[in-house]
């Protein structure tokens, strides 16, 4: 496929807007439309992001194709559903993009979503099912590669991903002091070829490439394309997410001239942009275990998750519990969103490094929002349910009415947002905390109150440590849920 | 080279009286050295002698009202079980720390090595003191270091210190440092179920300290320090592991806090709290060697620690831990800053691994005590 001494480059292009949320949404005044769930400047947004990104991007990819280049899209459905709507062409630019022969287009899930992170995968499978079915419909090519939300992967995702049909799938190369296992070489894991990107230079032209401290500033083309032909490796994956396009236009030139320059500098570097697919015929370097990634805690739970702090944790649990009690499926799914997640990390990046950093308070106001939207997305179905008095006990709670375990002095730093989510904080909560607060009749007050279970409530109030209480709320969840059905 | 017989005199040992990092250092120093060489150890506790691991060990319970009048005791009856078993005499005599001064005093005409694990004024935390314990504990490291034919000790910083301190002449100091078996401080375990085990969400970062709660240690620093990290990241939980005489001053400070003090633990339970935490601290004003950085690193832990003692020598910043200056508000900046980077903190802890395997492992250490015994031998008789 190259001849010897060239070295292969696979570039893929990330094209995704989500449904940001209205940071601003309160219960009161909704008039019961889902419409206030999400940011009321979304199509303004939208826009910009089209005009500044998408379209330098797509055009400059089309080039590419033109000249006989190739290389790789990752879209997300939320865009293509965002572009119907639009007429600046856009749509029809990037479908000519995908159709185009020398193009790839990547498998992922429609919304972008975390829902590889659901015990339950069916939603992920339907999500992927019904992105595989879009792409094909649009481009007449049908994913072979499959590209998950964040990179993330686990073992039981890799055998869902493989009888979904597809052959690879990316993940994440990290840094080679975390992994055993350098980046630019082919691995297989459970039946499946594992191609891993490489950070260090992807993010060279996602971050550093702006930074004028940088001490490789500016970045040419010419200086990228000898970088490249100078790692070590098989093929080298690198990632571009369309936004990297409307970064500033700073120094001698901006993203978009670099981007369009790179296909010349890399064949004077006899370096050939190749198609994922096409990197797969070389032999596999070894098999990958997930141990090997340097993300499995060694009890043998493994995952590349992007769940990675309690608020994260609290937000995803009320998600996906969700599930069952959400009457409005759209607005659930693009609540899936792993954007809405990142907002919610003090610190958050690829690779595992930070790029963006923001402070306890804004991901506390992001948090709060999203759980106020999921709160009342929930409560807005609970009356369409067989049992409203389940819907209302399962339905999870904004911050101002969670409840937060304290002891006698102060905050634990957890909260529960809900029945199901008090269940699992119960399994750990110290004597000292759960007497504090059943000697206060904390737990049925805040059951009675916010979730209306005036059984559950009595049933706690005899309780005198916290297992106990924890196999009465358990029980107590089951029995709801089988009410919901 | 021909085996020895050697005497050590110490204080502390793994199997009877254990107080902090002496133990460990100098009962697994001994087993290393009864691999080739014949060990008797002196030490305190209850029981009758017997052997070890190879290392012959000699108790007895010493009393007295006061520390040095307890030492004394302890000197005198063990000296006189020393003398049970000389025969064939004993080639070197290794005492550690101040306790067994008066002991050295009695054989100081054999071949004696004395190792400062810490020293008196380190101990009070870099500072001199008036009280009477402080002035003799001072003039007994003197007169150890004085009458021995060699000194080691744990640093280079505890070398220079002695060398001012009691005017010991360098040619006559070896630094030797505290070893470590590795393997035995990496547990595999499941952090988050660890955290639970202690109240904490397992998802919440988990900040270790470990050490005796005395002012040398600097417990009331990282204390002072909490709040800013909080202020920072409010999820961040501290375990204090450890007993000391500020331990209830230290708990009426930390009560509005996400501190929970655990007090003494047993090892296994030790291990797996520094396999779980996130990051350990040492915020000690003044440190020989520290210990709690070997072991930190042996579990693959990130280490913020004071740029003090052994720690500063040890430490390569930013490669495998931070060294901060002695301040509560530089210490909440390390936290801060290594605590929000997974993949950093992880490389970090990787470094301090390799760096244990490769420089403190027990093999390499005990080697380099032996060729001070043997350098002690060739040094003739003394007068």
């Amino acid at each position: 496929m190259v001849e010897n001494g060239c070295r292969a480059l696979c570039i893929g292009l990330g094209i995704h807007y989500p449904y940001y949320i209205n940071t601003g949404f309160s219960p009161v005044n909704t008039g019961g439309t889902g419409s206030l769930y999400f940011s009321p400047e979304q199509r303004e947004q939208f826009r910009d992001y089209l005009e500044t990104a998408l379209l330098p991007a797509v055009t400059c990819a089309l080039e590419w194709l033109d000249a006989g280049h190739r290389c790789s899209f990752s879209l997300s459905g939320l865009v293509l559903e965002q572009l119907r709507e639009d007429d600046t062409g856009a749509r029809e630019l990037l479908v000519q993009a995908m159709k185009h022969r020398h193009s790839e287009i990547l498998g992922k899930t429609y919304h972008h979503s975390v829902a590889g992170l659901f015990s339950d995968k069916s939603e992920f499978t339907s999500q992927v099912t019904r992105h595989t079915a879009l792409m094909e419909e649009l481009s007449g090519k049908k994913p072979e590669v499959f590209e998950n939300t964040e990179f993330v992967f686990n073992s039981d995702l890799a055998d869902i991903i493989r009888e979904l049909g597809f052959s690879a799938l990316y993940s994440e190369g990290y840094d080679h002091l975390v992994s055993a296992f350098p980046p630019n070489a082919l691995y297989s894991c459970r039946g499946l070829f594992v191609m891993l990107r490489n950070c260090r230079l992807s993010e060279d032209l996602a971050y550093r490439f702006f930074d004028q401290n940088w001490d490789q500033y500016p970045l040419t083309s010419e200086k990228f394309a000898s970088w490249v032909a100078t790692t070590p490796g098989d093929c080298i994956h690198i990632f571009i997410d369309a936004r990297t396009f409307s970064g500033p236009v700073q120094g001698p030139t901006g993203f978009r001239e670099f981007f369009c320059q790179l296909p010349d500098a890399l064949s004077h570097n006899d370096v050939v942009p190749v198609l994922p697919s096409d990197s797969l015929q070389g032999p596999s370097r070894g098999d990958l275990h997930l141990e090997d990634l340097g993300v499995c805690s060694p009890d043998g739970t493994c995952s590349l998750t992007g769940i990675q702090n309690i608020l994260q944790q609290s937000a995803f649990w009320c998600l996906e519990d969700g599930q069952h009690l959400i009457i409005d499926r759209k607005s659930w799914r693009n609540l899936q969103a792993t954007d809405h997640f990142t907002r919610m990390a003090l610190r958050s990046g690829s690779c595992g490094r930070f790029v963006s950093s923001c402070t306890s308070q804004e991901t506390w106001e992001y948090f709060s929002a999203y759980m106020r939207i999921l709160g009342h997305l929930e409560s807005a179905g609970t009356r369409l349910h067989r049992s409203r008095l389940a819907a209302n006990a399962l339905r999870c709670l904004p911050p101002e009415h969670a409840f937060h375990f304290f002891t006698e002095h102060h905050y634990t730093g957890y909260s529960a947002y809900s029945l199901t989510e008090f269940a699992r904080l119960l399994e750990f909560v110290p004597d000292t905390v759960f007497l504090f607060h059943q000697n206060r009749g904390d737990f049925s007050r805040w059951i009675t109150g916010m979730l209306g279970d005036t059984t559950l409530a009595g049933r706690l109030e005899t309780c005198t440590d916290s297992a106990e209480a924890r196999e009465i709320v358990e029980e107590r969840v089951r029995d709801l849920c089988r009410r919901l059905k | 080279m021909p085996p020895l017989k050697i005497a050590y005199f110490c204080w502390e040992s793994l199997h009877a009286v254990r107080v902090g990092g002496l133990a460990p250092a100098v009962t697994n120093l001994a087993e290393i050295m009864a691999r080739n060489h014949e060990v008797h150890f002196f030490t305190r506790g209850p029981g009758p002698d017997r052997m070890i691991q190879g290392v012959f060990y000699h108790f007895y319970e010493p009393s007295g009202g006061t520390i040095t009048g307890y030492c004394r005791d302890m000197s005198r009856s063990l000296l006189a079980r020393f003398r049970d078993y000389d025969l064939p005499p004993f080639d070197v005599i290794h005492v550690h720390d101040w306790h067994f001064v008066d002991a050295l005093e009695q054989l100081k005409d054999r071949k004696t090595v004395f190792t400062y694990h810490s020293t008196e004024y380190g101990r009070n935390g870099g500072n001199f003191g008036d009280w009477p314990e402080f002035n003799e504990i001072s003039g007994r490291e003197w007169t150890g270091g004085f009458l021995s034919g060699q000194v080691t000790t744990v640093s280079k910083h505890t070398k220079a210190e002695i060398m001012w301190l009691y005017g010991i002449p360098e040619q006559k100091i070896t630094v030797v440092p505290n070893g470590i078996y590795p393997d035995a401080y990496r547990v595999p375990l499941d952090p988050g179920s660890v955290k639970k085990e202690y109240g904490i969400h397992p998802l919440a970062p988990l900040v270790l300290f470990v050490g005796r709660l005395v002012y040398q240690k600097g417990p009331d620093l990282l204390a002072d320090a909490i709040p800013l990290v909080l202020r920072k990241r409010w999820d961040v939980q501290f375990v204090i592991v450890g007993e000391g005489d500020m331990r209830q001053w230290l708990e009426e400070r930390c009560r509005p806090l996400p501190v929970h003090f655990a007090g003494y633990i047993p090892d296994p339970e030790y291990l797996r709290l520094l396999n779980a935490c996130d990051l350990v601290v040492i915020p000690s004003r003044n440190e020989p060697f520290g210990l709690v950085l070997t072991e930190a690193w042996s579990a693959e832990r990130c280490v913020v620690a004071t740029d003090v003692g052994g720690l500063s020598e040890n430490i390569d910043n930013f490669t495998d831990g931070i060294k901060v200056p002695v301040r509560a508000d530089s210490i909440a900046w390390a936290i801060s800053y290594i605590i929000e980077d997974p993949v950093r903190i992880r490389s970090m802890g990787r470094a301090g691994r390799r760096k244990v395997v490769s420089r403190f492992n027990w093999e390499k250490v005990g080697g380099m005590m032996e060729d001070v015994y043997y350098r002690l031998l060739k040094t003739g008789e003394r007068k």
